[in-house]
């Protein structure tokens, strides 16, 4: 177990920091609220959870879209907002919000950060009468310009053309298949059957299913994509210290951690595609950590799409380079195996809630909660983030017992 | 399928600026900084040396398929006529990489073939069977 009281990203003498609360929405396949509403249901689930009151937030990191760190303080009663930050790495934020609220906290800007992510992820491509529409939607990033000007003309419209060449590479280089994709799509099933709140939770699937999936962009076929769902979920950062005399306790931060590929809005101009954000954010975030990638006892996989989730699992460190399928197809990912993942369901199966759904997952794993789903023994967990164009991060989180 | 439907690209800025130099040269082009180095897609400064003195020279017309996709579900109207079409991620022999469109039969293309770039009218570049 990790040696906890002694370091926090390679900085002696930083406050430890953990999450003290966890809370999300359910995953509306067509949602009548607005994606903030979504956004304060989830926060004040999390402050409840955590046993804090709503005038402890003295940070919040919203996501790069939808709302601000204002509108959500003045719906919540935050009357002095100490920190606010915000960074866009797609669905990657998610975990780089995390760690900035961990940096705040270490230094001293904040107390308790409230995290916050939500999305009308359904409800955005589907506009129905009488349902209102965010004024504001995600916020355009730099790689915007050369997704509409260099991108879009060539016929790139959405992020399974944009990922695809990156699959296609990882299937050329080390031989990784569609029983491969299909094994770790048909695991994610198999863990929603658990999930109260998975969208797929009364679906199984078979081989034979996945197969007969129509193609979108090669090689991933319709079950090869993540859901598409209206949620929200957040947590709160505090201190290690604090979190201790609160209502769950908490899970300590052992390190976190961000990267980007080479140039991060081009992904055909890169020289590997391979080379993932993930590659340099596990490196950052276990440097300092006190654990490394075979001391996990779960994880948690942003599986925006198969083939992308078994390339970070190499990324990550858990298995060898190309050997994502082999662990896949051994059941090491299911329950029971040596590897536990995403035992919510995953993107695929539960939700899409940016992966802070996986963040609340594992935190439940940690707590010991995780209730028909828990991994037996769980200490040591970690979440990966993946977004825009293939942006990293990675949380490492564990409890002592 | 019909054909590419060929239409402005609607760029701005360097983009826009790309597309016209492509159309100038009728061929693919890249800036070129003023200590020699390449880059695309286009760039205010380089990466390499800090300059923002460059040009758009024009780049050899072939390049080799490193990556690929065949989208077969319409992901926008204004592709849908196209159904299915290959993107591909071409190297030209200058070291430069480009996302293509590849303007013949989506289904014959794999990695490590050859392929030609052209440009349309529009300055659009994309990838053909070889010459």
């Amino acid at each position: 177990m990790a040696r906890h009281g002694d370091l926090v990203g390679g900085h002696p003498g930083v406050t430890l920091t953990a999450i003290a609360g966890v809370g999300e929405t359910p995953f509306y396949r067509g949602a009548t609220r607005l994606p903030v509403e979504l956004m304060l249901d989830a926060a004040l689930a999390a402050l409840d959870d955590a046993g804090l009151q709503r005038t402890d937030i003295d940070g919040i990191c919203p996501p790069p879209g939808y709302t601000s760190a204002e509108e959500l303080a003045v719906n919540l009663g935050v009357r002095d907002l100490a920190f606010s930050a915000t960074s866009s790495l797609g669905g990657a934020s998610s975990l780089a919000a995390i760690r900035n609220a961990s940096l705040a906290v270490a230094g001293g800007a904040a107390s308790c950060v409230l995290v916050v992510v939500g999305w009308n992820g359904y409800s955005w491509l589907r506009p129905r009468e009488g349902v209102p529409v965010p004024r504001h939607g995600l916020t355009l990033t730099s790689a915007q310009e050369v997704v509409t000007d260099v991108m879009v003309p060539q016929g790139a419209i959405g992020p399974p053309q944009f990922y695809a060449p990156i699959a296609n590479r990882y299937r050329h280089e080390r031989g990784i298949d569609e029983h491969d994709a299909a094994a770790f799509a048909m695991a994610m099933r198999r863990h929603a059957a658990r999930n109260d709140l998975a969208v797929m939770g009364d679906r199984p699937l078979t081989l034979e299913e996945y197969l007969a999936s129509p193609m979108v962009s090669d090689p991933f076929r319709v079950l090869d994509c993540c859901l598409e769902t209206d949620s929200a979920a957040a947590v709160l950062v505090t201190s290690v210290e604090r979190a201790h005399d609160l209502r769950n306790g908490g899970v300590t931060i052992l390190g976190a951690g961000e990267g980007r590929p080479d140039p991060p809005d081009d992904v055909a101009g890169r020289a590997d595609l391979l080379n993932i954000g993930l590659c340099a954010a596990a490196r950052r975030a276990f440097a300092g950590s006190g654990v490394g990638p075979d001391d996990l006892d779960t994880v948690g996989v942003y599986d925006c799409f198969t083939y992308l989730a078994l390339l970070q699992l190499e990324a990550l460190g858990v298995c060898d380079r190309g050997g994502a399928g082999d662990l896949a197809r051994s059941g090491a990912l299911d329950l029971g195996g040596s590897l536990p993942t995403n035992t919510h369901g995953g993107l695929l199966s539960q939700g899409h809630t940016w992966g802070m759904n996986h963040v609340v997952e594992i935190v439940r794993q940690l707590r010991g909660t995780a209730g028909a789903s828990q991994v037996v023994g769980a200490e040591v967990g970690a979440v990966t983030g993946w977004g825009d164009f293939g942006d990293g991060t990675l949380l490492v989180l564990g409890v002592e017992r | 399928m019909s054909a590419w439907p060929e239409v402005d690209p609607g760029a701005a800025g360097l983009h826009a600026a790309w597309y016209t130099a492509n159309v100038a040269a009728h061929c693919i082009t890249s800036q070129r900084c003023e200590c020699g180095t390449l880059r695309a897609p286009a760039r205010y400064r380089c990466a390499v040396c800090g300059s923002d003195e460059w040009e758009f020279v024009p780049l050899t017309p072939t390049g080799v398929v490193r990556s690929w996709t065949i989208t077969r579900r319409p992901l926008h109207f204004a592709f849908a006529e196209v159904l299915p079409y290959a993107l591909l991620v071409v190297e030209v022999a200058e070291g430069l990489r480009f996302l293509l469109h590849y303007r013949g039969d989506a289904e014959s293309v794999s990695i490590g073939d050859r392929v030609t770039i052209d440009v349309d009218r529009f300055g659009l570049p994309f990838a053909k069977c070889a010459d």
